[in-house]
């Protein structure tokens, strides 16, 4: 046990420099961040591993990989090439799950603070609005926004932010909650500053540290919602997106296992990366529950 | 005058049809009993099929209820009906009706029944079928089994009898007299005269009907029992069919791919048989409200850019053969392959649209298009991608914008909020009550699989006016082939590709897809191997 | 007050009268956001029938009363609604309230099955973990567990149906029993069970990581408080350490997450039931949307609401029996 307490500590290294070494100290984090890395690298990369357009006809549909130098994981039923696919799937989904991440927080953040930092009737009804969209299942609500919005992936990408923000929105109001009668916001309030002032700059840094690790959840969540919507047909044929590759590539399973594989363990991986990547952050910024 | 034929149908024996077939089943050979699982894509929402033409009602309502007239690969087949006839001015079809026929609750057939049926349902509810009996005044009853149907303006007795297996089933009267018919319960329990008796409809699962013990056909029907599944996942029915827990799969029900690797198993016959009379054409269609597609040489061009042959190899697995027209193979008499074509010839189509004046911009493209593939599964979506893949290469750039079925035929139907859109439609054995719509204009808006693409042409409309009511078969035909050049000339739609469906049959199963609607049909003589 | 009325009774009332505002506006916002949706039912209908003339859309239309402004449908809905008339499903062309019935009952058998096993598999293994905190087993449990849960149920239950239906013909591959079957007593029991390994196995496979890694991070957080170090001081052993002391503790977060989770649930057996042609309410409620069956999607919607409030409420009697410092209020 090497819990020190917090008081006795002697001088501190600078915050990124005591965030990396907690971080590090799970293995598992750290495979999250190296796979997480690769995808990034994937998506950064796309333009020069293939300058084309990857949704072109790229070689003879349906052949397997490593056949074939020119598209060397193979091309699907319309003969595109599968590695392109997955390079600039891998923006697809860093775009549907930052995006729809920042959509969902942002919207959670605002009606959790709301709610924790002014109760009463305020929290009444954004809790009743709450409770409203955590009732409704979540993918039921989805399939509807998608029907309603069409299959643009920006529309997916809103629709996928729209679904999810419940949960930031309660873990925000409950930090709001504690922290609202702590001192440094009467000392605040005493001086004359703004509610908005107080609620952003003096609350919600210091109510952000489990929102952040949530935010890995969510991503991961946004880019298995995505793939479930391209599975029941409803992705944006307009782009390469992993999700579309499996939702196509199952028709093919049984002769040309690899088009829905390759990307399927795409999703797997990237998804397990910002899961693991979550443990870290986890482990970092609540150094509470980080004992050996 | 035209005269009928009888007793036809017992002598036919199906399986002598079937080039897959073996050998034609003997009678001794026959096994009765036991119980055939069909698979079905969608869920029905009725299963009375004089209320709703469609080919997944039939599937299931076809073994319960009978038509008066069923199509045979050698003809019409006489059902209900024994024989029928034409006046000369084609004003009045009589139709002598079968006699000693029972519905499944006891009571007899007769021409009441018709006749309510023909005035209640088929002229007034039935979809497609009140376009067809708009000039159906009434059904007399000479005799209890004598119907004269009279018409105020020629009908042409071809077209009538096209239209009989799918729009001609008679209902019971006795049981529909007096309630409200949309709202009858038997509506999804059927009761008919078929082979088989409606047992239980249990939603999202399947629809069960056993041996009708009293069926006119003596000795028929072979099977126990018929349980269709309803199965919307295309893989899963695949694995449905080699788990032995399906025994058919109709109408490409099992993706594509699938189809090809069961044609490769010997547990499995896999064709287009059985569906000579339900082709369907994989269609681009263009909104000439756009002024650039407005252009003939445009259309024309983008037709040059398509691969139709790569899209039959790879899209429908060979399955299927270029489109010529309006008119598909399986339209007979009235189709012709006499018309111009396009072949897949990329620098042409660029040319053309250089001259056209749509030389290629700053950004790579001489123009976008908005596109929208149709929600009708796999294929059309498969479509859609390859059109936008063949556009690219001719430097027109497409957006596609997929939608659900209601927001696909809103979108391209009601609002016409599209460039170009791609489908398929289902030919109907007769250029009148099918493909035809697609090109004459005039059609309320909103209404799907109609002329929605702003295209009009006052000498086509005639055209196909004239030929609706052409009383001579072999005018009749000559004004088809007609209107199938001018379509190829002008290119309203593209009827790019023929397809028929497919089905994967388990080889238990004897005497299948041995008519030209078989699916459709009643399968009084399908049986089940042990 | 003369009747002494027992304080969970007031409790489950002063929920009720918080959870019907709540359903209130679920109804009402569901209907509305639906209208938005291009096209209505009747382009639904009229598609899967390939078709039909101007006059036929036009009947159907005014008989489903699908002609009148919005607000007037809306009422009549929530008039309906409000005497717990679900209305006439257009597309199954029976009342709603039958509709649902008929698919009631498996969803909740395999919500309840998945959830059941998720639970009690994610605490066991995550309680184990916790024992062992950082070792190889930890590490090798927790990743397990993140894999299935970043692995897609579709592609999860693709294989599945591959190895053990189609390779191994163990299992069926799907239906909730044997159609034409006929089985009675055990053997149908037999047979449903059999039907529900796979689905059941593939939802409750993605749930089970979220107890297990809740439960992990609970029980060692539990293990440091000051009661667990006295009863480690006083020589209490681990296994009864773990029961006695922990256990309880720990899985108040659990249990929250129980009751958050049915709805997600509901959710996550759309594609579940799709795939394995399960007659369940997911399923159904994916074909209302695409075929704008508002009656049945909202009768689904109040039914699913109804079902998380009751299980919420029952997850807050769970919590006050674990934790009795907490007091129903």
């Amino acid at each position: 046990m090497t819990l020190v307490d917090a008081d006795l500590r002697p001088p501190e290294p600078s915050r990124p420099v005591v965030f990396w070494r907690r971080y590090r100290r799970n293995r598992a984090a750290l495979l999250g961040l190296f796979l997480f890395a690769i995808v990034v690298f994937m998506a950064l990369t796309a333009g020069l591993v293939d300058p084309d357009d990857p949704l072109r006809r790229a070689g003879v549909p349906l052949t397997a990989p490593f056949v074939d130098w020119a598209t060397p994981l193979g091309t699907d039923q319309l003969g595109r090439d599968i590695l392109s696919g997955i390079f600039y799937g891998a923006r697809i989904s860093l775009l549907v799950g930052v995006v729809a991440t920042l959509i969902s927080i942002a919207i959670g953040v605002v009606i959790g603070a709301l709610a924790g930092y002014f109760g009463g009737w305020v929290d009444d009804v954004l809790m009743r609005i709450t409770e409203a969209f955590q009732t409704i299942p979540n993918f039921v609500l989805l399939l509807a926004l998608v029907a309603i919005l069409g299959s643009k992936i920006e529309w997916i990408t809103l629709a996928i932010g729209i679904v999810s923000w419940t949960a930031p929105a309660r873990m925000v109001r409950a930090e709001f909650m504690s922290l609202r009668g702590r001192e440094f916001v009467d000392a605040a309030r005493n001086l004359g500053v703004s509610n908005t002032a107080i609620i952003f700059r003096e609350i919600l840094p210091n109510a952000l540290p489990p929102i952040v690790v949530y935010a890995s959840v969510i991503m991961a969540l946004s880019i298995l919602l995505e793939s479930a919507l391209a599975f029941l047909g409803l992705g944006d044929p307009n782009y390469a997106s992993w999700g579309n590759m499996i939702g196509q590539g199952r028709a093919v399973l049984r002769t040309a296992w690899y088009c829905a594989a390759i990307p399927g363990v795409a999703i797997v991986l990237t998804v397990l990366s910002f899961s693991l990547l979550g443990e870290g952050l986890n482990d970092a910024l609540n150094p509470r529950q980080k004992q050996r | 005058m035209m005269t009928g034929r009888t007793g036809l149908a017992l002598a036919m024996t199906g399986a002598a049809m079937m080039g897959t077939m073996s050998l034609p089943a003997m009678a001794q050979d026959v096994t009765t009993g036991g119980t055939a699982i069909v698979q079905m894509i969608s869920e029905q929402r009725t299963l009375n099929p004089a209320l709703r033409a469609s080919t997944g009602v039939y599937n299931i309502s076809g073994k319960i209820v009978e038509p008066l007239i069923d199509k045979s690969y050698d003809g019409y087949v006489p059902v209900l009906a024994t024989e029928w006839s034409s006046s000369e001015d084609g004003l009045h079809i009589t139709v002598k009706l079968r006699e000693g026929v029972k519905w499944h609750d006891g009571e007899d057939f007769t021409c009441d029944d018709v006749a309510f049926t023909a005035i209640e349902m088929w002229k007034k509810l039935l979809n497609y079928s009140s376009a067809l009996q708009a000039n159906l005044e009434s059904v007399d009853c000479a005799d209890p089994h004598t119907a004269v149907f009279n018409y105020s303006k020629p009908m042409p007795m071809d077209l009538f009898l096209a239209a009989m297996p799918d729009l001609g089933h008679p209902m019971p009267k006795h049981l529909y007299e007096g309630t409200d018919i949309l709202k009858n319960e038997l509506n999804t329990a059927p009761v008919g005269t078929g082979p088989f008796k409606f047992v239980e409809y249990e939603r999202g699962q399947y629809v069960m009907a056993v041996k009708n013990e009293d069926y006119w056909r003596e000795g028929y029907p072979h099977l126990d029992r018929i349980v269709w599944r309803f199965i919307k996942d295309k893989s899963a029915a695949a694995a449905a069919l080699e788990a032995g827990e399906v025994h058919e799969s109709g109408f490409i029900g099992v993706s594509m791919a699938d189809i090809e690797r069961l044609s490769q198993d010997d547990r499995f016959d896999v064709g287009t048989e059985g569906y000579e009379n339900n082709v369907a054409h994989s269609t681009v269609e263009f909104n000439h409200r756009n002024p650039i597609l407005a252009d003939v040489n445009v259309r024309r061009a983008i037709y040059h850019g398509l691969d139709i042959d790569y899209a039959i190899d790879t899209i429908m697995r060979g399955f299927a053969k270029p489109g010529r027209g309006p008119v598909p193979t399986a339209g007979g008499a009235n189709y012709t392959d006499d018309v111009p074509t396009y072949d897949y010839d990329p620098e042409l189509a660029k040319q053309m649209l250089d001259e056209a004046g749509y030389p290629v911009g700053d950004d790579g493209f001489r123009f976008k298009l908005k596109h929208r593939p149709a929600p009708w599964g796999e294929y059309t979506q498969l479509w859609g991608e390859y059109f936008a893949q063949a556009m690219k290469e001719i430097d027109i750039d497409v957006e596609l914008q997929t939608n659900d079925a209601p927001g696909f035929l809103n979108g391209v139907y009601r609002d016409h909020d599209f460039d170009t859109a791609n489908g398929w439609h289902q030919f109907r054995s007769d250029p009148a009550v099918s493909t035809m719509v697609w090109l004459r204009s005039g059609q309320p808006e909103g209404t799907p699989w109609t002329n929605q693409f702003g295209w009009q042409s006052d000498e086509i409309d005639q055209m196909i006016d004239e030929a609706a009511s052409e009383l001579d078969p072999e005018k009749r035909a000559e004004m088809y082939h007609e209107i199938q050049r001018r379509s190829m000339e002008e290119l309203p739609v593209i009827f790019a590709i023929e397809h028929p469906f497919i089905s994967v049959t388990s080889k238990k199963l004897k005497n299948h897809h041995n008519t030209p609607r078989w699916n459709s049909s009643s399968w009084y003589d399908l049986w089940l191997e042990e | 007050m003369s009747l002494p009325v027992p304080p969970i009774l007031t409790y489950a009332l002063r929920r009720l009268v918080q959870a019907v505002p709540v359903i209130i506006l679920i109804m009402v916002g569901t209907f509305l956001l639906l209208k938005l949706a291009p096209g209505d039912t009747v382009d639904a209908l009229v598609g899967d029938m390939g078709g039909a003339d101007a006059a036929f859309i036009a009947r159907l239309r005014a008989e489903y009363g699908l002609d009148q402004p919005v607000w007037v449908q809306l009422w009549r809905y929530m008039a309906k609604l409000a005497t717990f008339d679900f209305g006439w499903s257009f597309v199954y062309e029976q009342p709603v309230s039958r509709v649902l019935m008929d698919r009631l009952g498996t969803t909740l058998l395999l919500m309840a099955t998945s959830l059941s096993l998720a639970f009690t598999i994610g605490i066991a293994l995550g309680a184990f973990a916790a024992r062992r905190a950082y070792s190889l087993t930890d590490n090798v449990i927790s990743t397990l567990g993140l894999v299935f849960y970043a692995t897609p149920s579709f592609f999860l239950s693709l294989m599945m149906m591959l190895l053990f239906s189609v390779k191994l013909g163990w299992l069926p591959v799907g239906g909730i029993k044997t159609i034409a079957g006929f089985y009675t007593g055990w053997d149908h029991v037999v047979d449903v069970a059999l039907h529900l390994v796979m689905p059941t196995a593939a939802l409750s496979l993605i749930y089970l990581s979220f107890y297990l890694r809740l439960m992990r991070a609970s029980v060692l957080e539990v293990a440091e408080l000051d009661y667990v170090r006295t009863a480690r001081a006083k020589g209490a052993g681990e296994t009864r350490l773990m029961f006695h002391h922990i256990m309880r503790n720990a899985l108040l977060p659990v249990v929250t997450l129980l009751g958050l989770q049915f709805s997600t649930l509901l959710g996550g057996s759309v594609v579940v039931e799709t795939i394995f042609t399960l007659p369940g309410l997911g399923q159904l409620a994916y074909q209302s949307v695409v075929q704008r069956d508002m009656n049945t999607l909202m009768g689904i919607i109040f039914l699913s609401s109804v079902i998380v409030i009751v299980v919420n409420f029952l997850t807050d009697l769970l919590y006050a029996r674990l934790d009795s410092r907490i007091k129903l209020t």
